[in-house]
Formats: structure tokens, sequence, C-alpha cells
């Protein structure tokens, strides 16, 4: 049966969270933590295997001979390997960059895939929904409120567009951050905090304000992050909300216009975005290296 | 803070699974990575960096070799040019020292040549002369006989003719 969408029965925000809000696909509980899979869960999975699948083989090719000239897939992934170590990690911390490339280089992609795959609509759902308009698939019967497996597969989403997400890898950033202060400083990382030439009584009042600030760094990261990737798809989403909304053939191709250039705008921010995230960590970190 | 009344999408609502999770994941995918695809990569970036290099270096080096090759042998080239010119300027002024030396002999010897037949024309003229003077002198002494004959004593007469002639001579000088 083919469902259809009346003004009075469509609610972008409903669709906008059905789309946006992240939802238990396998419950699982241990130790009374909620530790369920949900569909950003997925997803990052999903990447993470992306990121397995791109990076190994092309680690293996490289480790056989390296002076053989890349694909042109590989030859671009060592244009933002290259990237990521001199403009980045080179460019804010010098030679000690080194030491953390592989953190910073994990960071980047991580963030970028998964911003990129976010971007990639729910092909479960997808197929479903053409297939029962087409008739060509017929709904499992399955149990009432069960997620069939095939949305399970790709629930298409962006892990990176929760706050869980943005804060945990924000926390790894700020755990990072102070490891590199303590580690290049000693414990005199604690006093030099406050930036050199600050005299007495001020350091009373700085000391807790710099503090306060090796935390607000990272929440601005995570804020960052969270809110890049969550207003484009709703910006999509409200355009393509417009069509069922005024229910008039003539706003379709003004939304799809104005949809099609938010998703390339997308496209953008999910590689700024990444690259804005990784870029602040390494400059924290070079600013923990070292005293101001 | 409910962003959307109406839905339930709390955007800064934190769920503790998935922070873990992504912790969970972020450091598995970490480790992995960097054991299996950074490290091996970062090495042979390096490695391929050190090359390309390394090739430079030795591109300039082959590079500032050759011209310094072609520095020396164009010096080489303009010393052996000026070497040639200098060689063919001494010929010229030898050819042009012969060429002098030769004509100063030719015209040396054509002066002597000259001197010795102008001598020789000047000995035949006096002898020439000599000559005619005694003839004349003899003439005349036969003439005068005959004209006077009177077998004079021809030394007398020439005597007397050859004292003429001496003043005449004289005269004549």
């Amino acid at each position: 049966m083919v469902p259809v969408l009346t003004s009075e029965s469509f609610n972008v925000v409903e669709v906008i969270v059905h789309h946006l809000q992240d939802m238990p696909l396998w419950r699982l509980e241990i130790g009374g933590i909620d530790l369920s899979i949900t569909k950003r869960v997925m997803m990052m999975w999903i990447g993470s295997f992306f990121l397995l699948l791109i990076f190994i083989p092309i680690a293996r090719r490289i480790s056989k001979d390296p002076y053989k000239k890349p694909s042109r897939f590989s030859g671009m992934m060592e244009v933002f390997i290259n990237f990521i170590r001199k403009d980045v990690g080179e460019a804010s911390m010098g030679h000690y960059s080194k030491h953390y490339d592989p953190f910073l280089l994990t960071l980047f992609f991580f963030i970028l895939i998964a911003n990129l795959i976010g971007l990639i609509p729910p092909l479960g759902e997808v197929f479903l929904t053409f297939g029962e308009l087409t008739g060509l698939v017929h709904h499992e019967a399955g149990a009432a409120g069960e997620i069939p497996f095939l949305v399970k597969l790709w629930p298409g989403i962006t892990s990176t567009g929760d706050v869980g997400v943005t804060a945990a890898l924000a926390g790894i950033s700020f755990l990072v951050i102070q490891i590199a202060g303590f580690a290049h400083q000693g414990i005199a990382y604690i006093k030099n905090i406050v930036p050199n030439g600050i005299p007495g009584p001020m350091w009373i009042i700085m000391w807790p304000i710099e503090v306060f600030g090796q935390f607000t760094k990272p929440f601005a990261l995570a804020i960052r992050l969270l809110a890049n990737m969550t207003a484009g798809h709703m910006i999509i989403l409200v355009f393509m909300g417009f069509i069922f909304q005024f229910q008039s053939y003539f706003v379709v191709p003004v939304s799809i216009l104005a949809s099609t250039a938010i998703y390339m705008l997308e496209l953008f921010v999910a590689f700024l975005q990444a690259y804005i995230f990784v870029f602040l960590t390494a400059l924290f970190v070079a600013g923990a290296q070292h005293r101001h | 803070m409910p962003l959307l009344s109406g839905g339930s999408l709390n955007l800064l609502h934190v769920n503790p699974g998935l922070v873990i999770w992504t912790v969970v994941t972020f450091v598995v995918v970490l480790t992995v990575l960097w054991r299996f695809a950074w490290k091996p990569i970062i090495k042979g970036l390096d490695a391929r960096n050190l090359r390309v290099e390394e090739d430079l270096q030795s591109s300039r080096d082959l590079r500032e070799e050759a011209e310094k090759l072609l520095a020396e042998y164009e010096n080489r080239l303009e010393s052996a040019k000026a070497e040639a010119i200098e060689l063919i300027d001494e010929g010229k002024k030898d050819a042009e020292a012969n060429r002098a030396r030769i004509l100063t002999e030719a015209q040396e010897e054509v002066g002597k040549i000259k001197e010795r037949t102008e001598k020789d024309i000047e000995r035949a003229k006096l002898k020439a002369l000599d000559e005619l003077e005694k003839t004349t002198v003899n003439l005349a002494v036969e003439l005068l006989s005959k004209i006077m004959k009177k077998d004079v004593s021809s030394s007398e007469h020439k005597e007397i003719i050859v004292k003429e002639l001496e003043a005449l001579k004289k005269s004549k000088v």
C-alpha cells in the first residue's frame, strides 16, 4: 500500500527527528550501562571498516615498493596524509610532530569518513521504500516495531552529528593535549599553563582561567563539529520538506536545486570540519608542548 | 535543551553508551591503523621523499659538474683558438720577414750586379778609350810622316802628340 502524504499528515519536524535522531538497532546493556548498537555506532563501524579497507592495502603497496608510482586513489590519499603530516602536524609542532602523526591521521580520517558516509542516505530504507512503492519488495512481516535488517545494514546517519561522538573525540584530543603537556614539560606544565611574564597577583587570577581554558577548547571542538554536521542535514531535510508541506510541483525544482547546493556545501564542510578539528588539536598539542 | 518542539531531538543529550563505543572504536582503529597503515605508509613516504631529495641533489650535482666540464671545454677551445691564431700570426710574420729578407737580399744582389756591370763597362770603356788613343796616335804619326814625307823618328813625334793629347784631355776635363 502506497502511503499517501498530505500536508496534514506530514510533519517536517518528525522527518528531521527521524533522520537525525539516534536509535538503537541491537539492544545491549552491560553493567547497567546502555551499550546498544545504535545507528551511529553502526555507521561509525562501517566508516572504520572503510578506513581499514582503504589504508591497509595502501600501506601494503607502499611497503612493498615505496618508489613505485602510486595509483590514482592512493596517490590522492597520500596527498591527504602528507597534508596532515606537513601542514597540520609539522606546521604547528615542528619536528615533535612525528610522534603525533598516527593520532592526527587517524583523527582526521575517522572524522572525515564519518562526515562523508553520513551524506549518503539510509540505503536500506530507500531500497525498501522504493521496493514497496513499485511492488517489487514485500515488506518483511517481522515483529511490529522491528527494524528491517537492510535498514540496519546502512542506517545512513552522520555519527559526527551527535554530541556523544564529538564529545568522545574531543575528550580523546583533550587527553592527548594534556599528555603532550606533561610529556614535554614534566610536572612544571601545571604551572606553565599561565603564559610567561604574568606578574604575581595576576597569576592567581590567570591560573584558574587557563585551567578552565583547557576544558573549553575541546568543548568548542565538540560543539563545532556537532553543529556543522547537523545544520547542513537539517537544511537539506527542510528544503525537501517544503515539497510535502506545500503539496505543489512548483516547489520541487526549487527544493531539489537548493538541497543539491547545500549538499555540495556539506561535501566541502565534511572535509573542512575534519581538517579544523585536527588542525586545532595539533595547535593545542603544540601549545601544551612549550611554555608561551 | 530540546531543539525542535514536537519532536524528541535533543542535540546536547549525551548518550554514555555512544561515548564508550566511540572511544572503543577510535582506540581500536587508531591501534590497528597505527600498526598496519600509518607506520608503513609514513616509512614509505619518507623513503620516497628521501629518494626524491637525493635524486634532486644528485641531478643538481651532475648538472653542476656538467656545467663545470662545459666551462672547462669552452676554456680549452678558447685557448686552442687563441693558440691557432697565434700560430697563424707567427707564420704570417715569419713569411713577412722572409719576404722582406729575400727582397732586400735580391735588391742587394741586384745592386752588386749592377755595380759590377758598371765597373765592367767603365773598364771596357777605359780600355776602349786607351786603345782608341793608341790607335789615334799611331794613325796620326803615320799620317804626319806621310804628309811630311819625312821620316821623323816616330818616338819624337809620338812624344809631341802624346803631349798634345794630354793637353787636349786636360782642357776637355
